[in-house]
């Protein structure tokens, strides 16, 4: 009896210790961001999540270079070494989906029902094959910024930016001044996916995409960019450099007109002329709205043990009060929530003059593919704007040779 | 055991550190990279336990490749071009400095400060300086009155790998300079002051005495820089990506695009062995060079 009465004590210890250790054992979910300090709320979540719920799980973070993002979650696949959570550029999120990287949270968000209030191009990209993989965090688009001074100085209306690309060229034409060191406008053809990014639009607005990228509208959308260099009315510098490098013309004052996103306001912050934002033109025969849609989305990885905390951790993040917290208080508007409602609450974003074009210009906003090969493809485009800028091809020589070499990612 | 192989031993023993830094750092990359060039290394296979092997699939496929051709001459171009000038240029700041005047040091010291930087910093100045619209270069060719429209240094296609090629020629002279400098001052001076009083001129005695007797400093000077040259990455990266277009896609970035880009790790891995085996033809043409010349030739 008094042994029975022992070996249940010891027992009843041994449980205890090892519920104990389980316990006390803290979950720790890794999330990689590509953010530099102060140019997102991550560290402010975490803390926040943390804090309220650190005894279920704790968030932790590991800040990941944008531009070593992919080769790093890469060899982290490879090694098995890969975070809980990833921020993903959402042109690029579509090739980690395709190999199974993130785990397939179709069902969960359905249940969980608040799918429609996001921006209908942010939730494409976080879709492949109609099912869901991620949600988007952020969301950011392309308008058209311009010099509201240099219209008064040329006779044109600074309340009248030009909605249509014929009133895009005539504008630009009459806004340059060579001489003076000032060009009509100023975009991003860079060899980069930025390149890429902000000649998208233009073909959509001619009623063409990636996969009939020599139908006539996207041959005139190359067309009006190649009139814009070959005659000076944009810097050739156009095609090297970032949308940062390109956007800086504009605020120096040495570009009428810019197009380019949120993330470039802070140039603006010294700039001794008034300037306006409005959205991308359309092409007047056609009149299709269209933008570009940048930004992030979260996903979880399949490979984590931990998948249904993250899940846990990724809704918390984008109820209405976290959200609005994280990014009006936190982040003071700087960044676009990626949900509708949210972004159109009233005495916010919409409040603000230059956001509020923005969020208009997101309805339009494409995603890029979604295809898990879209690098290929990006290059492939950024080499025919190259061509056609530099003048080694027509625009539609230049696009007829893009059709037959991007024929093989869409069979 | 003999004194002879205990000693030996001995020595084993004092290299092993060596070795293993060498097989590890060295050794082991080389043939990892050259497993992940027979293999299907894409986004798609890398979770697997075990990555397809292809044998020389991806070789023909970089081969077969257009831009393969394009990128191979773009790195010709590239390495003659960067070499020829940084060569002669070196080399005759190297003849002027190694007269003694005042300030010598200080001119010698200020042009190796060039090869000091960081590829990134030389390449981010280089595109300021050749900007179209706002480059220091363009400017001072308009006010001379040379140009009348600014040069697409950077951004026409068949321009911009001058201007590569002039950026890395200023990386790359301090390096020819300093080892020809070298070479020059080792050379004896008997030979010359015979030479004064036969009364050679000094064209005579360049064409004569110092390129002869320079010869196993220029060799190695040009095998160097050719290999520093080939594998060029980070200025082009800075400078253009490899555009515009694909002017000055050498291998190098074709080879990281591949890999990094596309996620085509093996055909990355493909097209940089066979960057390696053109580096390893010039270091063995390096080492014969050397082997038959002997260095104090």
């Amino acid at each position: 009896m008094k042994r029975t009465f022992t070996v249940m004590l010891a027992i009843c210890l041994l449980v205890g210790i090892f519920s104990g250790v389980s316990v006390a054992e803290d979950v720790v979910l890794e999330l990689w961001h590509v953010f530099p300090e102060g140019a997102h709320f991550w560290p402010q979540a975490a803390e926040m999540w943390n804090e309220k719920y650190g005894d279920q799980f704790r968030i932790e973070l590991r800040f990941v270079p944008q531009g070593d993002l992919r080769r790093e979650l890469s060899t982290a696949l490879m090694t098995g070494t890969e975070p809980d959570l990833v921020t993903v550029d959402n042109p690029h999120f579509a090739s980690f989906a395709e190999i199974g990287a993130f785990a397939d949270i179709t069902d969960k968000v359905e249940q969980w029902g608040k799918a429609p209030l996001y921006f209908e191009g942010s939730w494409e990209s976080v879709m492949y094959n109609d099912r869901v993989y991620g949600l988007p965090i952020d969301s950011n688009t392309l308008a058209l910024f311009y010099n509201k001074d240099m219209f008064r100085e040329v006779g044109l209306d600074p309340e009248k930016p030009p909605t249509t690309w014929s009133e895009l060229a005539e504008y630009a034409e009459r806004l340059t001044d060579v001489a003076q060191n000032r060009r009509g406008i100023t975009f991003c053809a860079d060899r980069s996916e930025e390149g890429t990014f902000q000649f998208l639009p233009f073909i959509q607005q001619g009623g063409a995409d990636i996969d009939n990228i020599n139908a006539p509208g996207a041959v005139e959308a190359l067309a009006l960019w190649t009139t814009f260099v070959k005659n000076g009315w944009a810097s050739p510098e156009v095609i090297s450099g970032g949308q940062q490098a390109s956007f800086s013309m504009f605020a120096e004052g040495h570009a009428a007109m810019a197009i380019n996103g949120p993330w470039v306001l802070y140039q603006l912050d010294d700039a001794d002329f008034e300037w306006g934002l409005t959205l991308l033109p359309v092409k007047d025969d056609v009149g299709i709205r269209s933008s570009a849609l940048g930004g992030f989305n979260l996903g979880i990885l399949d490979s984590s043990p931990y998948t249904e905390q993250a899940w846990e951790f990724v809704q918390w993040l984008h109820e209405d009060d976290v959200m609005i917290e994280l990014y009006w208080n936190v982040l003071g508007g700087a960044r676009i929530p990626p949900r509708t409602d949210i972004a159109n609450l009233p005495g916010k974003w919409i409040e603000d003059e230059v956001m509020a074009v923005f969020i208009d210009q997101l309805q339009y906003a494409k995603p890029r593919g979604p295809h898990p090969q879209w690098p290929q493809i990006s290059a492939v485009i950024q080499t025919a704007i190259h061509e056609s800028l530099t003048g080694i091809k027509t625009p539609q020589q230049a696009l007829d040779d893009a059709a037959v070499q991007l024929a093989q990612f869409f069979k | 055991m003999g004194f002879e192989s205990r000693n030996n031993r001995f020595y084993m023993k004092m290299m092993l550190p060596a070795i293993v830094f060498l097989a590890a750092l060295v050794v082991y990359p080389i043939v990892y990279n050259f497993r992940l060039s027979l293999q299907d290394a894409t986004l798609r296979t890398i979770r697997l336990p075990e990555m397809p092997f292809v044998g020389l699939g991806n070789y023909a496929s970089v081969l077969s490749n257009p831009l393969f051709p394009v990128s191979m001459a773009r790195t010709l171009v590239f390495t003659a071009g960067s070499i020829f000038f940084q060569f002669v240029i070196g080399f005759a700041l190297a003849l002027f400095l190694f007269r003694q005047f005042p300030l010598n040091k200080f001119v010698r010291t200020t042009i190796i400060m060039g090869w000091v930087l960081a590829p990134i910093i030389v390449g981010t100045v280089w595109s300021w300086l050749l900007n179209t619209d706002h480059g220091l270069i363009n400017y001072l060719l308009k006010t001379a009155g040379i140009i009348g429209q600014g040069i697409g240094w950077l951004t026409d296609p068949n321009i911009a790998m001058r201007g590569v090629i002039i950026a890395n020629v200023w990386f790359g002279i301090p390096f020819n300079m300093l080892l020809l400098t070298g070479g020059l001052s080792a050379l004896p001076t008997d030979v010359y002051e015979a030479a004064d009083i036969d009364g050679t001129s000094p064209l005579q005695k360049f064409f004569f005495i110092t390129l002869p007797l320079m010869k196993p400093t220029i060799g190695a000077v040009l095998m160097l820089g050719t290999i520093y040259t080939l594998r060029v990455f980070d200025l082009l990266w800075v400078m253009t990506k490899g555009g515009p277009v694909n002017a000055t896609t050498t291998l190098p970035l074709w080879s990281y695009q591949l890999s990094f880009d596309f996620f085509n790790l093996g055909e990355g891995a493909a097209a940089s062995n066979i960057l390696f085996v053109i580096m390893i033809v010039f270091t063995l043409l390096y080492i014969k060079f050397f082997s038959e010349e002997g260095w104090d030739a």
